[in-house]
């Protein structure tokens, strides 16, 4: 049975229940509210993520529901990616943070998860100042600061 | 039913958003440019790197050398965040071989390993197989090091601590940069170079070497090569230790004689520590030239029986005016010295077990404490010295001779020293046979007290009964003295067995120690009269000790009670209050060897302790939770148990015994004692602590449901089922 999403600019998605419940927000709109024709309103995602976040669900649709708890992941890198989700994630940046904020609203770990590792991965071999740069950060460091921080890390930079 | 179904969605979605994958907690106050143009009409132009939370998990991606260099130089509020993912160090006790074997993914899972979570120090070296593994976890333990996501801070430091079951022939591989702190327990002094250059980084800051072999004067060396920026170093040793292993021979002569080129190069330690005398003073002089940043030096002295030639190193080192010397002139900074020398003959020795050890006498061990006194004295180190511990110099019960004899520092050298000491802030002593000469000089002539920054003081007075006895003006004198001339001391301990200084005379002269937290008196106070109003006056005012123990609470708790009453705060001081008794409990039959000590915590106002201190006294004890006796005979505890019935608050009882094996009388009394130990609700716990091994005998046989935890270990411990088993090791 399909199930309606209206996004933020309106515009409807019409997509099976089984893939709208990748989202753990939605299977518990979906279970506390029962089933209806009536629309969900997703106000915090556009139409271009909610596209994109459709498509990554309708991927996944078949995964088994992670429900492996995280202290339990013995392993954290970022190097793991799947192909397809790699290439699904090879958008602008700021469709790729729009992504990860939806997918943190929508609570989709998995692409939750993949989100911070292309995030990740886009900082690895960076300079802080490149990293400013790519990120649009402030530097809000005194050069009092700077200098204490240069100096405790005067140790590892020499390795 | 649209309509309601259209509220509730919009109940949901409002309960939704507050409960997102990754809970958002922005930071407080974003780095973040919002300059640039937005790309869709979002409402919110918030970036993901904005919430912590979600920043964490991509930081948590990124390995420790770029968390330390990289990430956390970018803003502030990334430094905040990657300082949770950041190791500090590394904590690894274990030879289990599954452990070792899994330690890498244990690593990777870092959080569970670092929380908290102390695990056993190493009590063997590894096995042929766990050598064999060793090079392959190292491996993967350095790269793991690279990937783990530890949610540790700086509170939860820990030490790495390693085995060293390696040989000459392991492939060096550098120590991790992040490692700021080692442990590293070798075997032979032939792994030392190996496993310094492989494990030891460059940047290393503490290290601690606990060894099964004495170091020399080449050994030291070597770990000062290659701890370049080492500033704080400890040498400790749990076996004894082999004569020629130490620097100096026994006719003085060096055996490994630092290099002209090794001693001149300067080395930035800090703190050294010297534990059991795994390492000669006289071996540590030849490098004091490249120690000139040493600000502290804490030796122990060696254990009773240890070694002889740990003895003689000692004593070289003490008594040998160079090492002195060489430590005035070339270790300007030093402030802190901690000398220990350890009980000799404190404990019963068994007879031929350390025949050498009755062979010194009170003369050696009192020279030594002279030598090392005046060796400061003659060589100016008073005057920059902050601390100054001598403690249990004391030269007990002799099989030989059967006698207990006291070894004390010379008062007149040690009033000289307290005279001339300006800057001392921590001063702890052992007994002091003629304390007024501590106070005033040899015949009142010396000079007064020049640490008047002193903050710690620890004195056993121990009096000539002859001279002294029941002359109560001399506790005024003392309390007096003490009060004018150490006006910022925070804690104070006087141990006394001298029967003319009394608490009653005084104890209120100490109202001008404004700072004092804590005070301790402990001995023959002659305390039987409770104190006056004058003194409770004292205890109620608002500087008055935190902690406040004495001999004899018994007598004093009634007149806290009542000043309670009266709406003083004197109960509420008593926070910890012992109460030794000494030939006080009639019905056990005590001898002098039997001290009973009773620890009462967080006594409450309807609490009653009785003033007379018989064997009635241990029921009405009612509200006593933590219990600590020591004795020489079973039979005896096990009667003392049977005078605690009722105490229903009990929570734990601890023995301590150093008789040995004993007899059929005493595993019956005990067992009856420990089947009625269950008539005491709230026990949690029962330690019986037997200083020499003790037949199994005692042990099994004690009924069901106790049961024994060490069986045929030193130590013992009669645990109830259904309480958590504690080891203590």
């Amino acid at each position: 049975m399909p199930v309606t999403l209206t996004s933020l600019d309106n515009q409807e998605f019409k997509v099976d229940k089984e893939v709208a419940e990748r989202s753990i927000l939605i299977k518990n709109m979906i279970e506390d509210v029962g089933e209806s024709d009536a629309p969900i309103p997703l106000p915090n995602v556009s139409a271009a993520v909610l596209t994109k976040v459709i498509e990554y669900c309708e991927h996944h649709r078949n995964d088994p529901v992670q429900v492996q708890d995280e202290t339990d992941d013995p392993r954290k890198r970022s190097n793991d990616i799947e192909e397809w989700d790699m290439k699904f994630m090879q958008v602008d940046q700021e469709m790729l943070f729009e992504i990860i904020l939806a997918a943190n609203y929508l609570d989709i770990k998995p692409l939750l998860d993949v989100g911070c590792k292309t995030v990740a991965n886009i900082i690895k071999g960076k300079t802080p100042e490149e990293i400013r740069k790519a990120f649009n950060i402030v530097n809000d460091f005194t050069p009092e600061e700077e200098a204490q921080i240069k100096k405790e890390n005067e140790w590892a930079e020499d390795r | 039913m649209s309509s309601r179904v259209q509220q509730n969605r919009s109940l949901h979605l409002q309960r939704a958003v507050r409960t997102p994958a990754l809970v958002s907690g922005r930071s407080n106050r974003s780095s973040i440019d919002h300059g640039s143009p937005t790309m869709h009409d979002v409402p919110s132009r918030l970036s993901p790197l904005e919430i912590n939370e979600i920043l964490s998990s991509i930081l948590s991606y990124q390995d420790q050398n770029t968390l330390k260099t990289v990430v956390s130089r970018v803003c502030r509020q990334w430094r905040s965040v990657a300082a949770r993912h950041i190791l500090h160090a590394l904590s690894l006790h274990s030879d289990n071989q599954k452990f070792l074997k899994d330690l890498p993914s244990l690593l990777l899972n870092f959080n569970a390993l670092m929380i908290g979570r102390k695990i056993r120090p190493l009590a063997r070296p590894l096995s042929a197989e766990g050598i064999a593994q060793w090079n392959e976890m190292m491996d993967q333990v350095v790269l793991a090091l690279g990937q783990v996501q530890p949610k540790t801070t700086d509170e939860h430091l820990l030490s790495i601590a390693l085995d060293s079951p390696l040989s000459h022939d392991v492939e060096g591989k550098p120590g991790h940069p992040l490692i700021r702190v080692l442990t590293l327990s070798l075997e032979t002094p032939n792994k030392l170079d190996p496993l310094l250059s492989m494990m030891v980084p460059s940047n290393l800051q503490e290290l601690i070497l606990d060894l099964e072999f004495s170091m020399n004067a080449f050994h030291l060396g070597t770990v000062l090569d290659l701890c370049s920026g080492l500033l704080h170093l400890t040498l400790s040793s749990h076996k004894a230790v082999r004569a020629m292993s130490f620097g100096l021979s026994k006719s003085g002569a060096w055996l490994h004689p630092a290099s002209d080129k090794e001693s001149r190069r300067p080395h930035p330690l800090r703190s050294l520590h010297i534990l059991s005398m795994c390492v000669s003073p006289s071996s540590l002089q030849s490098y004091l030239p490249r120690l000139g940043n040493l600000i502290e030096f804490h030796c122990h002295g060696p254990r009773s029986g240890q070694n002889d030639a740990a003895e003689d190193s000692f004593d070289y080192a003490v008594t040998g005016w160079t090492f002195w010397e060489t430590l005035a002139r070339n270790c300007p900074l030093l402030g802190s010295l901690h000398f220990v020398l350890d009980r000799v003959g404190g404990h019963v020795v068994p007879v031929g077990l350390f025949p050498r050890v009755h062979d010194y006498g009170v003369d050696y061990y009192q020279h030594t404490v002279v030598s090392l006194l005046e060796g400061i004295l003659e060589n100016g180190i008073e005057n920059r010295l902050t601390s100054l511990e001598i403690v249990e110099c004391k030269v007990g019960s002799y099989i030989r001779s059967g006698r207990s004899v006291v070894c004390d520092i010379p008062d007149s050298i040690l009033h000289n020293f307290l005279c001339s000491a300006p800057l001392l802030v921590n001063l702890k002593t052992g007994p002091q046979p003629m304390w007024s000469t501590v106070l005033w000089g040899k015949d009142g002539r010396g000079g007064t007290w020049a640490c008047r920054r002193l903050k710690t003081l620890s004195l056993s007075l121990e009096s000539d009964l002859l001279q002294y006895r029941g002359d109560k003006a001399e506790a005024r004198h003392v309390f007096a003295y003490i009060s004018r001339f150490c006006p910022e001391l925070e804690d104070l301990h006087i141990e006394a067995g001298c029967p003319g200084l009394s608490l009653k005379s005084g104890l209120c002269l100490l109202t001008r120690l404004r700072n004092l937290r804590s005070l301790t008196l402990k001995g023959d106070f002659l305390s039987d009269d409770p104190p006056s109003r004058r003194e409770l006056a004292w205890i109620q005012t608002p500087t008055s000790p935190g902690i406040f123990r004495t001999s004899r609470v018994s007598s004093w708790l009634p007149s806290f009670l009542h000043a309670s009453s009266e709406g003083m705060n004197a109960p509420s001081v008593l926070e910890e209050a012992y109460l030794y008794c000494i030939n006080m409990v009639q019905s056990l039959e005590s001898s002098a060897d039997t001290k009973t000590r009773l620890r009462m915590l967080q006594q409450q106002k309807d609490n009653q302790f009785s003033s007379d201190y018989t064997d009635q006294a241990f029921p009405m004890v009612d509200g006593l939770v933590d219990m600590e006796f020591s004795g020489s005979y079973l039979d005896i505890e096990a009667r003392l148990h049977a005078q605690l019935y009722q105490l229903r608050q009990l929570q734990h009882l601890q023995a301590l015994s150093n008789s040995g094996p004993q007899d059929e009388v005493s595993i019956k009394e005990l067992k009856e004692a420990a089947s009625a130990a269950e008539v005491w609700p709230r026990l949690k716990k029962i330690r019986l602590i037997h200083e020499y091994p003790m037949s199994n005998r005692v042990v099994t046989s004690l009924r069901e449901p106790w049961h024994h935890v060490e069986k045929g270990s030193q130590i013992l411990h009669v645990l109830r089922p259904d309480i958590t088993v504690a080891r203590q090791h």
